[in-house]
């Protein structure tokens, strides 16, 4: 039997557990980066609200930024045995669900997430071997521990290798 | 956690009393619009953590449809109406007196149809509140989206996010007899906005 663990929002999780099915379900203006050590079969995923911040974040509000939450995700890895050359990188997310409609405001924080995260990455030295990010429709991210498949699903598609 | 509190329990209190009247003047337009007696199921008043707010409504991978409306004027925030795929036809057939069944996809005229609940129930709740506050704000023209519940929420929750780690959150459930649901009413109001509110409840302008 499998078990899925979601990810909510500002939320990271790492598991080496075979069982375990990771997602971040609806993915709206956010984004869902998920990775995978092959050899040491292990798995993570954090869910990014908002690109910067700005260095104010504390305590557990931190990892809902790209620039604070992505090295959190990934020292945990670093320390439970993943390797920077082998890690398997994959996002998606980042729609404009409200801006296409008409409406003025700052919902183009999609846009400015996806940037801020393939930013941060490229920073950190980590190659993203797969994508799927802005345009108008949510997603759902998951990441099979047990293979390392990850997969995403828009709404009224079957989900699909990503 | 040294997260402060943005409200005291007497403050919050004040808000539900606010919120109720907006409901009640919101549940009214509803009920008018399709002739039904319609009943506020559940209403929520309180500070929710940007996270939370998903969890709210539920069924986070489920097709559903959404109208959004800006608030803007003394008091800024948002307005989200939410209803699941089917909810959302079952309220079209309402609305054009049609035979349950009659609306299968959300062509043209039934997302102007849906855009028009928003738009009433969001301008009543809002008058409500202007009435009570003596504080003038007015709703954009409503957006309409159809995707997953969760991610209209979630594109929601990151705006939230952006003005702070939690919010003043009213949400209710619009019901109608045996427990149909006809949509989850959801309001925001900015962080600078509440304390707008606040200042005016306390100034003892009322």
């Amino acid at each position: 039997m499998s078990q899925m663990k979601s990810v909510g929002l500002g939320e990271w999780f790492v598991t080496a557990d075979p069982v375990m099915t990771i997602a971040a379900i609806g993915l709206g203006s956010c984004v869902g980066v998920a990775a995978y050590d092959p050899v040491a079969k292990l798995a993570g995923m954090i869910h990014i609200v908002l690109p910067d911040s700005g260095g104010n974040a504390d305590g557990d509000s931190k990892t809902k930024f790209a620039d604070q939450g992505l090295p959190v995700l990934f020292d945990s890895m670093y320390k439970q045995g993943a390797k920077k050359e082998r890690l398997v990188v994959k996002i998606c997310g980042g729609a404009q669900m409200l801006s296409h409609v008409g409406v003025s405001m700052s919902f183009n924080i999609g846009e400015r997430n996806v940037e801020a995260v393939k930013k941060i990455l490229k920073e950190m030295g980590l190659v993203i071997r797969g994508e799927q990010v802005g345009g108008v429709a949510g997603r759902t991210l998951k990441l099979y521990v047990n293979t390392g498949r990850i997969t995403v699903r828009t709404v009224g598609s079957e989900e699909k290798d990503l | 956690m040294s997260e402060q509190r943005l409200l005291t329990e007497k403050q919050l209190e004040s808000f539900k009393v606010i919120a109720n009247l907006g409901l009640q003047n919101a549940t009214k337009a509803l009920a008018d619009m399709v002739n039904l007696k319609i009943v506020s199921e559940n209403p929520v008043t309180n500070i929710i953590p940007f996270g939370q707010i998903p969890s709210l409504v539920g069924g986070e991978e489920e097709d559903a449809v959404g109208v959004y409306l800006q608030i803007s004027g003394d008091i800024s925030g948002h307005i989200m109406l939410l209803w699941d795929y089917a909810a959302a036809l079952n309220l079209v057939d309402l609305l054009m007196e049609n035979p349950s069944g009659t609306t299968t996809s959300m062509d043209d005229m039934a997302q102007s149809a849906l855009k028009e609940v928003g738009n009433m129930v969001g301008s009543f709740f809002l008058n409500a509140m202007a009435d009570f506050t003596g504080l003038k704000c007015t709703p954009s023209p409503p957006a309409l989206v159809i995707d997953m519940m969760g991610s209209i929420l979630n594109t929601l929750s990151a705006q939230v996010a952006m003005e702070g780690n939690q919010s003043l959150v009213i949400d209710t459930t619009f019901t109608e007899g045996s427990h149909s649901v006809l949509g989850n009413f959801m309001l925001i109001p900015s962080s600078s906005s509440t304390s707008t509110i606040l200042a005016r409840l306390e100034s003892g302008a009322l």
